[in-house]
């Protein structure tokens, strides 16, 4: 008997409650203090929600929040209609360039946010430097960085996470299906809107999920591409900090946790039942 | 009988394979044909030629009298039930049934009077409101073949149906396809690669090699007339033999094989002497005994051998018999009680009897057919 493969070893447990621990301990923190009557984060005063009712009556968070919902809405609606037809495209092409296809759209999951929030910035602004002038005397439209240039560049690496989730979908995809209901009679359209969209349903969802949950958590990008009136809530959150720690944001970042989690767990859900099936 | 099919000229390439050379077939109405052949001799490729997933390169399928070689796919009136049956995951056994009816626009009235009908035919009632991933492998095979037949087919294709059950539930689907194909009467087309599959069920068979169509038949004209060697040696198992004619006589002939007594045979071939002749002889056309059997007219061949290898199976036993330079397969069928018997056993000398008129001359011999045959390494 070997002892070095031990499968009974409760080593690999103890590493993954260190790793839980040290993955919590700084929400948990958060949570704990958010509770905490003391205005100084240091030391335990006493139980109290009053930095939740406090939030309520800070009218700029709520303004942030419409802002940042708004933003995250448009961004999601966007980038999981081209999320999944870019999917749907490479996953139907024969093209020679179709591994670079892949890896341009995969690309911007690993670029710095930091470097697409200054090539944004430097698009938009060179756009507007460029054609700005005549289309104001054209059609009378004004560009400027605002929400609009926040959507788009949300949009941009949304994208790339609803393609990627809806391709792993795509791939699990039985194409002898699309004979099947061709050979029933079913038209193309017919096939499309019947096979093809529900059987990858789940993994649109998730992916427009995902997206929704990445744009609402976007700081980086949006900084960058912002108008200067603006904010979300995690640029919201950032200059508060900045001005000390009210704990305010403490209960904030706990209402934010719990509406991360849900949104994660109904994302996992959707994913594993979509490979059950 | 009429007919409901018919595959002109057909040949299809992918890049310098010739999948299908220049195939020509007939399939009668409301016959079970069935496409015979090793993998990759292209009996799928025809398959998907006549469900119109795949273009021929050349020649023209003519379904009930029309030409549908340029048809596609959603509008040919025949239905394929495909190998991996191909359900629709994400509906259930009904929807998936109603799937064809309501891509092509029936009323609700035909949806609520015809589903119900092939649900009872093929035993699925109570599973309606089941998905796919709910049922057994045999339960999804039917909800396929109900998907198939509810829009009313011309024809019925059937790709490898059986492949992906087990043994026995294979065995009693054919017996089930049989009684529903006896119920709707439509015309079957069935691929499959095993050979008893097809002889258990078809009208005609179409043995396919290479691309090409090898022979067309009923399952006795292909078992007991083979014209070439792959069809003798594809189609159960057999023993060829080669030689000389020696001497003609009326219908019967004399061949005179190297190392081997000189054997009579029926010429049906009608040879003249000196023609080089190949033979298929069937395992159980032999009889095999102990002792010299009697000689029952001038054309009863009587060969002295030894026993090499007994596999007893219950039902027979298979020899294979040396006789002189040749080793000759035997099956014999226990008949009797086989226990009241001195059982034949390895290295006794037995005589092998058989009569002329159970041979059969080969149109075509390939060596490499052979190696089809199951013949233990000695």
């Amino acid at each position: 008997m070997s002892r070095r493969c031990n499968r009974n070893s409760r080593f690999p447990f103890y590493v993954l409650m260190f790793a839980m621990v040290f993955l919590y301990t700084p929400l948990v923190m958060v949570a704990v203090a958010s509770f905490n009557a003391s205005k100084y984060g240091g030391a335990w005063k006493e139980f109290s929600l009053k930095w939740y009712v406090q939030l309520f009556h800070t009218g700029a968070i709520w303004e942030a929040l419409v802002n940042t919902l708004v933003i995250a809405l448009l961004a999601t609606v966007f980038s999981t209609v081209l999320g999944t037809l870019s999917a749907l495209a490479l996953h139907r092409s024969r093209s020679r360039l179709k591994g670079i296809y892949y890896a341009l759209v995969h690309t911007p999951l690993v670029v710095p946010d930091i470097l697409l929030g200054i090539s944004m910035l430097l698009l938009f602004v060179t756009v507007m430097d460029v054609c700005g002038g005549w289309l104001e005397s054209l059609f009378g439209l004004r560009l400027e960085l605002g929400m609009t240039t926040v959507v788009i560049a949300h949009v941009t690496f949304c994208l790339s996470y609803v393609a990627m989730v809806v391709l792993g979908r795509l791939k699990e995809f039985d194409n002898s299906l699309l004979e099947a209901a061709q050979d029933l009679g079913a038209s193309g359209l017919y096939t499309f809107f019947h096979v093809t969209l529900p059987v990858i349903m789940p993994g649109i969802v998730a992916g427009a999920l995902f997206a929704f949950t990445l744009s609402i958590d976007d700081f980086v990008i949006t900084f960058f591409v912002k108008g200067a009136g603006d904010t979300t809530l995690p640029i919201y959150i950032q200059s508060a900090m900045r001005r000390g720690t009210p704990p305010v944001l403490n209960a904030l970042s706990v209402i934010f946790l719990l509406l991360t989690f849900g949104l994660v767990f109904v994302t996992q859900n959707l994913l594993s039942k979509g490979k059950s099936e | 009988m009429d007919e409901i099919l018919r595959f002109e000229n057909i040949t299809k390439r992918y890049g310098k394979n010739t999948v299908l050379d220049n195939v020509t077939l007939s399939i009668g109405k409301g016959e079970v044909f069935s496409l015979l052949g090793p993998s990759g001799c292209g009996k799928t490729t025809l398959l998907r030629i006549c469900g119109g997933f795949e273009p021929p390169d050349a020649g023209r399928v003519i379904l009930d009298g029309a030409d549908i070689t340029e048809l596609p796919a959603n509008r040919r009136e025949v239905r394929t039930v495909f190998q991996n049956y191909a359900l629709f995951p994400h509906l259930t056994v009904w929807e998936n049934i109603a799937f064809g009816l309501r891509a092509t626009h029936q009323p609700q009235h035909v949806l609520d009077t015809e589903i119900p009908k092939i649900l009872k035919l093929v035993q699925l009632e109570g599973f309606e409101s089941r998905r796919p991933a709910q049922l057994s492998g045999g339960q999804r095979q039917r909800v396929a073949i109900a998907r198939a037949l509810v829009n009313k087919p011309k024809v019925l294709l059937l790709d490898e149906p059986l492949a992906a059950l087990d043994l026995k539930l294979r065995q009693r689907m054919l017996i089930d396809l049989d009684t529903l194909h006896d119920e709707v009467g439509t015309t079957f087309i069935f691929v499959t690669h095993d050979q008893q599959e097809a002889m258990s069920i078809s009208d005609h068979i179409a043995v396919l090699n290479g691309g090409h169509v090898e022979q067309i038949g009923t399952p006795t004209q292909l078992y007991e007339a083979p014209r070439t060697s792959f069809v003798a040696a594809f189609i159960g198992d057999t023993n060829f033999f080669s030689g000389r004619i020696e001497s003609v006589d009326g219908d019967y002939c004399s061949l005179a094989i190297d190392a081997f007594p000189t054997l009579r045979l029926f010429n049906d071939k009608k040879a003249h002497v000196g023609a080089e002749v190949h033979v298929s002889i069937r395992p159980e056309k032999f009889s095999i005994a102990l002792n010299r059997p009697e000689r029952t007219d001038a054309n009863t061949n009587l060969l002295e051998g030894k026993v090499e290898e007994v596999v007893y199976l219950g039902a027979h036993t298979r020899y294979w018999v040396r006789v002189q330079d040749w080793r000759i397969s035997v099956i014999k069928q226990h008949d009797g009680y086989a226990l009241d018997e001195r059982a034949i056993r390895w290295d006794d000398t037995v005589w092998l009897k058989f009569e002329a008129d159970n041979a059969y001359m080969l149109d075509r011999y390939a060596e490499d057919d052979e190696e089809l045959l199951a013949l233990p390494d000695l």
